[in-house]
Order: C-alpha cells, then sequence, then structure tokens
C-alpha cells in the first residue's frame, strides 16, 4: 500500500518537473493543440458552426484508412502523419463539399443535411476500417486508436507538427482577428463593403480541420469538438471581448489538455482524449457558475442584492406612509407584517439589513426611522406617487392598477427620470394621489 | 425639406443607355433590373434613377421587394437580369464611397464586441488587410458615436443596449464610412422617439453635405415631413420622383392596394415550372 503510494507521488514528481522525456512530449504537444482548438473554436462558434467541425472531424475517419491503403501499397510506414494526415484532410473537405451542395437543395434544411453528411461519412470510414482490420497481412490495429485518441502515440515527430500547426494559426489568428471579427459579427456587411468572406471564411475552416486533423492522435475524431468547442464557451463567461474571448479560449484549451494528457500519463489504460474532454467540461461548469461577465453564482449575488434593496425600501415607504398621519410614530412588526405579505423571517432579514444600514432604530418590538430613513423614505414615496400619477394621468391606466406597478418601478427611477416626471406632472395642476394623500414638494 | 434639384426622372420615362452625362448626376440608375430567390421573381423589371443629393423613402407594402432592391444595389444577392450603376460605374468600383446598413435583425446582439468596436467596422476598409484598429481609429469610432449621442456607450457590450441604442450603433458604423451614398434597410424599425429624432436630425446633416441617402421607410405618416424623394414600390415600381409630386393617395392607393394577384401567380408559376 505504501510503496504503491510512493511510486504514485513518485510518478506525480516526475510529471510536474517534467523529467521524462516521453511525457513532456506528450504534454507539449496536447498543450499546443488544445490552445490552437481554442482559437479556431472561437471562430466556428461564433459563425454559429459549431456542428459542422463534428461532421468534418467525422469525416476524417474514411481518409485515415485510405492513407493507410496507400501507405501500405507504397510500402511506406503504414502509420507515417505525412500520409494520413493529408488523405483525412482530403476526406474532411470534401465532407465540407458535400454539405455546401446538400445545401442548395431546396427541401434539405441545414441540420438534416449536416446529419447526413456526418453519418454518410463516418459509415464509409467505419466500413473501411472492417476492411482492413480484416485483410491478412495489413495491420491496421493501431487505427482505432484514432477514433478515441490516445496521447500515449504522439512521438517526437508529431510534436513538430503540432507545434508548427499551432504557430501557424495563432499567427494568423492574431493577424486576421480584425477580418474574423468583422465577417463573424456581420457577414452581408462584410461582403456589401467588398471583403472577401469566402476567403476569411475558407481561412477560419481551413484552421479547423488542420487543427481537426492534428489532433487525432491526441483526443480523436469523436470528441475534437469538445476540445474546439468547449473552451470558446466557457471564455464567452469571462469576456465580451472578441480578441479577449479567443485569448481566454486558448488559455482554457491549453490547461484542459495538458491536465488532460497528464492524467492519462498518470493513469494507465485511460483513453486521454475523454479525460481531456472531462477536464475541458469541468473548466466549464466552473466558468458557468464563477464566471465574471455572466456566471451563474455572480447573476444570483445581483439578483440577491435587488431583493434586499427592493425589501429595504418597501419596509422605508411602509414606515414614512405611516409617520405622515402621525409624526414621531413608531410602528409594531405586526403592522407592518399586515401592510405587505412578507413572511415572519423576511421581514426579520429586511429589518436586520436596515437597522445595520443606519435607516431604522428598534427597541422591542416598534421600530422607528432615523433621520437618514426618513429622509430617503420620503423620496421613495415620492417616486412611487409620481409614478402611479403618470400611469393614471398619461398612460390612462385604472387607478386600482397602478399601485403595484410602482412598487416595481420605484426603485429603479433615477433624478433625471423624476425630474422629467415633475416637468410632465406640472405641481400646480398636480391631483390627489390615489391613497389621498399629497406629494409633498422637495423644499419643504 | 429643400427643393428637388438636378435632373428630374419622369415618372415612367426610359433610362436608356447609361452614358458618361449620366452618371454625376444620378447616385444610382437601375436598368430593367430583376431579381428571383429560388427562380420566383420577386422585384420585377426596375427601371429608376435616383438623383444625388436627396433623401429617398423608398415605400412600399410587406413582400413588395423593397430590401431586396437594396440588397440588389450592393451585390448581396444574385440579380436573374438587369444592372444597376451606382454614380455611373458598377458597384465593384465605387463601393467605397457606398455605405449599407442591413435590418438590425440581421445580426447576433449577444456577439462579444462593444458598441466602439462596431462603430470602427466602418473604418475597416480604410484600414486595410491585416492593420489592426488603433488610437486614431478610436478616436474616430468615438466620433461617429458621438453624432448618435451615444459615445458614452462607446465600452457597452451589444447585447446590453436598448434596440433604439443598437440601432444608433449601426448608423455610427455606416457613418464612420464616410460615404457619398448610404442605403439603409429601416432604420427606424422599432426605435424609440428619441433614437428616430436622432436619426432624422444625422440624414438631414447628411443631405446638406450633399450626400445621397436611401431609405426603406416603413411609417407613411412621417415620409412628407421626413423625405424629399419617394419610390413606391410594389414588385415592380409603382411610381418615383420628388415627395411632393409622387407621394399622392393616387399612387398610394397603387402601391399598397392595388396587389397585382397576376403578378404574384406568374412568379409561383415561374417557380414551379423551374423545378
Amino acid at each position: 500500500m505504501i510503496a504503491a503510494t510512493d511510486t504514485l507521488s513518485s510518478d506525480l514528481l516526475e510529471l510536474l518537473t517534467l523529467s521524462q522525456y516521453n511525457t513532456r512530449v506528450v504534454l507539449i504537444a496536447v498543450g499546443l493543440l488544445g490552445a490552437s482548438a481554442g482559437c479556431a473554436g472561437t471562430l466556428l462558434l461564433l459563425r454559429k458552426r459549431a456542428l459542422l467541425s463534428d461532421a468534418m472531424s467525422h469525416a476524417t475517419l474514411p481518409g485515415l484508412c485510405i492513407g493507410f491503403l496507400i501507405a501500405g501499397s507504397l510500402g511506406m510506414d503504414a502509420r507515417s502523419p505525412w500520409v494520413l494526415l493529408p488523405s483525412a484532410c482530403m476526406t474532411a473537405l470534401a465532407s465540407l463539399g458535400t454539405y455546401l451542395l446538400l445545401l442548395k437543395v431546396p427541401r434539405i434544411r441545414p441540420d438534416a443535411a449536416l446529419a447526413i453528411v456526418l453519418s454518410g461519412w463516418f459509415g464509409l470510414g467505419v466500413v473501411l476500417l472492417g476492411i482492413l482490420q480484416q485483410a491478412p497481412n495489413g495491420n491496421a490495429g493501431g487505427l482505432d486508436s484514432f477514433i478515441y485518441g490516445k496521447a500515449a502515440t504522439i512521438r517526437a515527430s508529431d510534436t513538430w507538427l503540432i507545434a508548427a500547426c499551432a504557430v501557424l494559426m495563432i499567427t494568423t489568428c492574431v493577424l486576421l482577428l480584425k477580418e474574423l471579427r468583422l465577417i463573424c459579427f456581420d457577414a452581408s456587411f462584410a461582403r456589401g463593403s467588398g471583403w472577401p468572406v469566402w476567403a476569411i471564411d475558407g481561412v477560419s475552416l481551413c484552421m479547423v480541420i488542420l487543427v481537426t486533423v492534428v489532433g487525432l492522435h491526441a483526443v480523436g475524431l469523436i470528441l475534437v469538438v469538445a476540445l474546439l468547442i468547449i473552451p470558446p464557451v466557457s471564455a464567452r463567461f469571462w469576456t465580451h471581448h472578441f480578441g479577449r474571448m479567443m485569448l481566454v479560449s486558448a488559455i482554457i484549451g491549453f490547461a484542459g489538455a495538458v491536465i488532460g494528457g497528464g492524467i492519462t500519463s498518470l493513469v494507465s489504460n485511460l483513453p486521454s482524449g475523454a479525460v481531456i474532454v472531462l477536464v475541458c467540461s469541468a473548466i466549464f461548469i466552473t466558468s458557468l457558475l464563477f464566471g465574471a461577465d455572466r456566471g451563474l453564482v455572480k447573476s444570483l449575488l445581483t439578483r440577491r442584492r435587488s431583493r434586499r434593496k427592493t425589501g429595504i425600501d418597501h419596509l422605508l415607504r411602509a414606515m414614512y406612509e405611516q409617520s405622515e398621519h402621525n409624526k414621531d410614530a413608531t410602528v409594531s412588526k405586526e403592522f407592518l407584517s399586515g401592510i405587505r405579505t412578507w413572511r415572519t423571517p423576511t421581514l426579520e432579514s429586511i429589518i436586520r439589513l436596515a437597522r445595520r444600514r443606519g435607516f431604522i432604530l428598534q427597541t422591542e418590538d416598534e421600530l422607528r426611522l432615523t433621520r437618514a430613513g426618513l429622509e430617503l423614505g420620503r423620496q421613495l414615496t415620492r417616486r412611487h406617487r409620481l409614478w402611479e400619477l403618470y400611469l393614471i394621468h398619461h398612460a390612462m391606466i385604472d387607478p386600482t392598477h397602478v399601485d403595484r406597478d410602482a412598487d416595481d418601478v420605484e426603485h429603479f427611477l433615477d433624478a433625471s427620470m423624476v425630474r422629467r416626471l415633475e416637468t410632465l406632472l406640472q405641481p400646480g395642476e398636480e391631483p390627489r394621489s390615489p391613497h389621498h394623500l399629497e406629494i409633498e414638494d422637495p423644499s419643504t | 425639406m429643400g427643393s428637388p434639384r438636378g435632373n428630374r426622372h419622369q415618372p415612367g420615362c426610359q433610362v436608356g443607355d447609361l452614358g458618361p452625362e449620366h452618371s454625376d448626376k444620378s447616385a444610382v440608375s437601375i436598368h430593367d433590373l430583376t431579381v428571383a430567390y429560388d427562380r420566383k421573381p420577386v422585384i420585377w423589371d426596375i427601371d429608376v434613377d435616383i438623383p444625388s443629393g436627396h433623401l429617398v423613402a423608398i415605400v412600399g407594402p410587406n413582400g413588395a421587394g423593397k430590401s431586396t432592391l437594396l440588397k440588389a444595389a450592393v451585390d448581396l444577392v444574385p440579380t436573374s437580369s438587369g444592372q444597376v450603376r451606382i454614380f455611373g460605374s458598377p458597384y465593384a468600383q465605387t463601393r467605397d464611397s457606398v455605405a449599407y446598413v442591413p435590418q438590425r435583425e440581421s445580426v447576433d446582439w449577444d456577439f462579444p464586441v462593444t458598441s466602439l468596436d462596431v462603430a470602427c467596422m466602418g473604418l475597416y476598409r480604410s484600414i486595410g488587410w491585416l492593420r489592426p484598429v488603433n488610437r486614431a481609429h478610436r478616436k474616430r469610432g468615438i466620433e461617429a458615436l458621438d453624432r448618435l449621442g451615444i459615445a458614452d456607450l462607446a465600452d457597452r457590450q451589444i447585447s446590453r443596449l436598448s434596440g433604439g441604442q443598437q440601432q444608433r450603433v449601426f448608423l455610427a458604423r455606416a457613418l464612420a464610412q464616410d460615404a457619398q451614398l448610404y442605403l439603409m434597410d429601416e432604420p427606424f424599425a422599432a426605435v424609440d422617439a428619441a433614437t428616430e429624432e436622432a436619426i432624422v436630425r444625422l440624414l438631414q446633416e447628411l443631405r446638406s453635405q450633399g450626400r445621397t441617402l436611401v431609405v426603406v421607410h416603413h411609417d407613411i405618416q412621417t415620409v412628407r415631413k421626413y423625405f424629399d424623394w419617394v419610390l413606391l414600390l410594389n414588385m415592380r415600381i409603382v411610381s418615383s420622383g420628388p415627395t411632393d409630386e409622387v407621394f399622392t393617395s393616387e399612387n398610394l392607393s397603387k402601391t399598397y392596394g392595388g396587389r397585382l394577384t397576376l403578378l404574384d401567380d406568374a412568379a409561383e408559376a415561374v417557380a414551379r415550372g423551374d423545378r
């Protein structure tokens, strides 16, 4: 038991220090792959073509089989990337062509066209793979590692290929950032102002095919779509700038691939592609929850803050309206819970908050407004009634309906809107409020 | 409203050849233009001349082909026949003096860009390939936003803008293009009163600088107030010319009431026959 722990920790040490040549090669390769997938995936996602890449990656399987056959018949190393990858590119491109042709048929919708392309080409690949594996002397055993991905099969020569592709792609994205942003946002404007949209589109699709094909070793053709799409979707939760989104997406892709690859190298017999995708998914869930731009936790906090503000506002207004009848009066909790449909715990927490912010004073069960609370209550009441009057006299809404509307709006009327309401409602001809209370003039 | 200048286009007159003497007077000359989607004609035999320096409304019912006419002018839809000349030359040669403003719904407003990013897109052509957007460009982008009264929203992500503000961002992008001819597809659709006012002020300012503006417009009530030239369209040109002469109740009822059902049926038949 102790020995096993020892081996694991020494493995971990080896991994973290990158002392093993093989691990180093694999991790550098998958990291670069993840980063370039993050870049290409951003374009794919924003151009609304996420599923197209799935169809193209499935279509690489027949290409791999054909490449394997060609390499074998030429007497080359059957698993040489220099034959397999170009032929995989060819069938991926052919699937793109099939898709574009199907789109021209009036009765086929884009989603159906994608389904046909994906399954058709993948089916062809599965049949070819079956034939190859039954062939007497053709050892096609290595080919199925392309389906699920096996990072351990990455060799030093593959790393150079992946690194070259990554550098090429990242440079292209940086140089063409402006053009890519334009066609992703508004292609018809781009076309109208003279940009060759088809060429820029072509560049971005080439990047996607390149990532797919060089990523076959590491993540496999079924899951490569995840490496393309999950990082940019996660990145969107952190930023709303195109360039930064691409950068964040590249970093997430890099991290997901390196961590996933590292885990695979520690535990034997795990498919690297699936582990990398799971790590990316974990990053996605984290982003979804804690993202700075539109994460769930942040929006929940915002909602809670606004709910608390609304509660305090309502409390102060209720107490202020009470003080209009009787100055210096205290208000009991029972009275407050009778006015609004507050449940006791809700009321208690609102009172606690209002007390902490210095708006009310509490003695036993009696509450009293502080000077600050009185002033805020007065303003709120005024806004509430102005809005009611506006609804009644300008929006022609029935007086019995306006109270609830004003309840929702009073918290959000800023100074300029209040001024506009005052101009519209002319203090001279100010009618009595629906609750038979005058609106106080702010100067008194 | 300024009185119409330049050569008056007589309703129904033939444009004939588009010689060079034509070019300095008309901003857009359309000759015999027919456009079909899926082989079904949407606009038929459009023959019209829009003189430069005018604020022009394209008016007509839904499905009359108003947007299609604009798109055909900027080569966004393939034409079945006919030709469009802009300032006397084909669009490919004059595109830098043309700004096209698509309908607001045509893009995804959740896209990760700010108002300023979008305004600066109007400068991309003049910036050219591969060069990044620099500080001077951003300054011009902010100036364009400012002319529409939304410079304070420059750094706001576009999904957090109201509909009217989004429309203003689109117009700021067109303004940044500094074009001679503006083609706008329903800039007044679903905007608030303040935005409508800001847009009208801008359009009139641009016209007083001698630029031509062609606007697809839905609200018949405001045509007389805003525009000095009108093009009434319902699959074919019903009439075109100065607002005072052309925007008559007789022409309007021809445009809106007199939908030529035979034209619709023939279009359907063409589409069916070709399958």
